[in-house]
């Protein structure tokens, strides 16, 4: 029944989480589904990761044609019989931005019959996301594309391979304020794993492993 | 220092572009450049300037031309056929001494090709972008970091020469993510240009921005003129970076992502005991010859890296007089090398070469 939805700013993280939910939640024994609904970047993506995620038993549904010559992002019907289900835990990875929530927008009647979570991904080192008032603005322009409401923050703040405790700590403050002024409580810190331990935080922290794109040796 | 962010290639060059004081940007959207419009569309009116989606890659460029025509910093972007339907206004910006940076972040060709990763455009950059005797500086960051730092550099010297300079990257190097430091710097102070079409406020003669020349005396003589400040460029501003080359047997040339997967193979080349550095031009045109050409005293033999079937190689050939061989290895279509590939391949030379 659950359905999860990681949506916010552009890179902030949203498919990072969203797949490492997935695994942390197939590892417990849970029916999960992760419907990719990225058709913002065709880079970067969770069906990236659909080797690993169908290991762990994880059904993974993405946009039609993706990863094929066919340049057209759409979304298939097999994504709104997933939140029209009450078949095992859905997990929806929504692109970036107002831009990439427009796609989440024509399921609001039925994931809001369900009920859901929305979770805003925050990277506060992101452009655009370095002050509350940006994300803010990133936030409620999310929630008039999606027509859904936020209800609660998923902080992930890093810097990628310069990422310590201390970069995660000195955002703090900051998240403290955003979830003040939205209201909303933070669900908790993603932290990539092997940091987990070392970080000194109050709330709840997620381990998780970050995914790289397969080829690139940089 | 302000604090670090993490930024996309893309991101971080039209935020780089802006603190450089451009204040017009023209583009029209293609994978996997498109961030950077996104990116410019955001902030350009936070400061004030102008942010202008095209109806088409031709139009964008020609909108660069009357920028730069104005005195305006004024920048374009697009990815491989993007960049050949700008070629025209390439060479007409050539042909009026105009400054403008051009950005190409490289996918698969030729046609639409692919949107993946590749560098199959140094030949177009490089040799001949559209018609007419003209060069363009073509710099390639390897890194986001590198990339910030070379932007300011791009609109100087586009400023100073009144000419295009272009950044060559590709889709690797545009969309990955790294930690990037902005300077504290205060907004430049762009040179006075007397020449530009700025309005003559019944103070000056009028300015003409012209490239149409029918007396061939005379357009000889304005190439020529153009030539002299080629040689000079060529002469002060070739820009390489020398990795581990003191003692290397056999010498890699990469630009670009490319040389950063070099790197990975030559540190693990170096772990089984074969003497690898690295040659990376940051700037292709003008090629860093005399750095490649120093090498040919002290290395074996080269090993040239490329996402291409192989176009830089070329100029290495030519850098290093044939003194050496000079061996290719390239993966096209936006497959990536890997540095075990490239290992492999110095294994080989290696082999031969005892």
């Amino acid at each position: 029944m659950p359905i999860y939805i990681f949506a916010g700013g552009y890179g902030s993280g949203k498919s990072s989480l969203a797949v490492n939910l997935a695994l942390t939640l197939a590892k417990r024994g849970e029916k999960v589904t992760l419907a990719d609904m990225d058709i913002v970047n065709p880079y970067f993506r969770s069906c990236d990761s659909e080797e690993i995620l169908r290991a762990s038993g994880v059904r993974v549904l993405a946009p039609q044609y993706v990863n094929t010559n066919v340049e057209s992002p759409t979304l298939g019907a097999d994504i709104a019989g997933a939140f029209a289900s009450d078949d095992g835990v859905v997990i929806a990875d929504v692109g970036g931005d107002d831009a990439g929530a427009i796609a989440l927008g024509q399921y609001s009647d039925t994931i809001k019959q369900k009920g859901y979570q929305m979770l805003l991904v925050v990277n506060p080192y992101r452009p655009f996301a370095d002050n509350t008032e940006g994300e803010i603005g990133i936030a409620r322009d999310v929630e008039a594309a999606s027509r859904l409401k936020f209800t609660a923050i998923a902080a992930n703040p890093n810097l990628g391979s310069e990422t310590d405790p201390s970069l995660i700590e000195a955002k703090r403050e900051y998240f403290r304020e955003l979830s003040q002024k939205l209201s909303l409580p933070v669900a908790f810190t993603a932290v990539k794993a092997e940091l987990a331990d070392k970080v000194e935080l109050e709330g709840e922290i997620f381990p998780i492993e970050i995914m790289k794109k397969p080829g690139w040796a940089l | 220092m302000a604090e670090k962010k993490l930024m996309k290639g893309n991101e971080a060059l039209a935020e780089a572009a802006i603190r450089a004081g451009c204040r017009c940007f023209f583009g029209y959207p293609i994978t996997p450049q498109t961030e950077v419009a996104a990116y410019m569309a955001k902030r350009m009116p936070q400061v004030g300037g102008v942010y202008l989606q095209s109806e088409s890659e031709i139009a964008a460029v020609n909108m660069v031309m009357g920028a730069s025509a104005a005195g305006v910093r004024a920048m374009t972007s697009s990815s491989s056929p993007g960049i050949s339907l700008k070629a025209e206004g390439i060479s007409y910006l050539a042909g009026c001494d105009l400054p403008a940076v051009i950005v190409n972040m490289q996918r698969g060709g030729p046609g639409l090709g692919g949107i993946q990763p590749s560098q199959a455009d140094y030949y177009q950059a490089v040799k001949g972008l559209a018609h007419g005797d003209f060069r363009i500086i073509v710099l390639a960051p390897a890194g986001i970091q590198e990339v910030v730092d070379l932007m300011g550099s791009a609109f100087d010297l586009a400023d100073e020469y009144r000419m295009p300079v272009m950044i060559l990257g590709d889709g690797m190097l545009g969309q990955m993510m790294e930690p990037v430091a902005f300077p504290d710097s205060e907004a430049p102070v762009l040179p006075e240009k007397e020449w530009a079409c700025s309005g003559t406020k019944n103070g000056r003669k009028k300015n003409i921005i012209n490239s149409l020349y029918i007396q061939p005396a005379e357009l000889e003589e304005i190439v020529k003129a153009r030539f002299e400040r080629y040689a000079e460029i060529e002469d002060k501003h070739a820009m390489s970076e020398s990795y581990m080359t003191d003692d290397a047997d056999i010498v890699l040339v990469a630009y670009g992502a490319t040389a950063r997967i070099a790197k990975n193979a030559i540190l693990a080349a170096r772990a089984e005991g074969i003497k690898v550095g690295l040659l990376r031009p940051i700037t292709l045109w003008p090629f860093p010859t005399k750095a490649l050409k120093a090498l040919t005293s002290t290395a074996k033999a080269f090993l040239t890296v490329e996402m291409s079937m192989g176009q830089m190689v070329d100029d290495v050939r030519l850098a290093t007089e044939c003194a050496r061989p000079v061996h290719f290895f390239g993966r096209t279509g936006g497959v990536v090398p890997t540095p075990k590939e490239i290992l492999g391949e110095i294994k080989k030379i290696s082999g031969g070469i005892k």
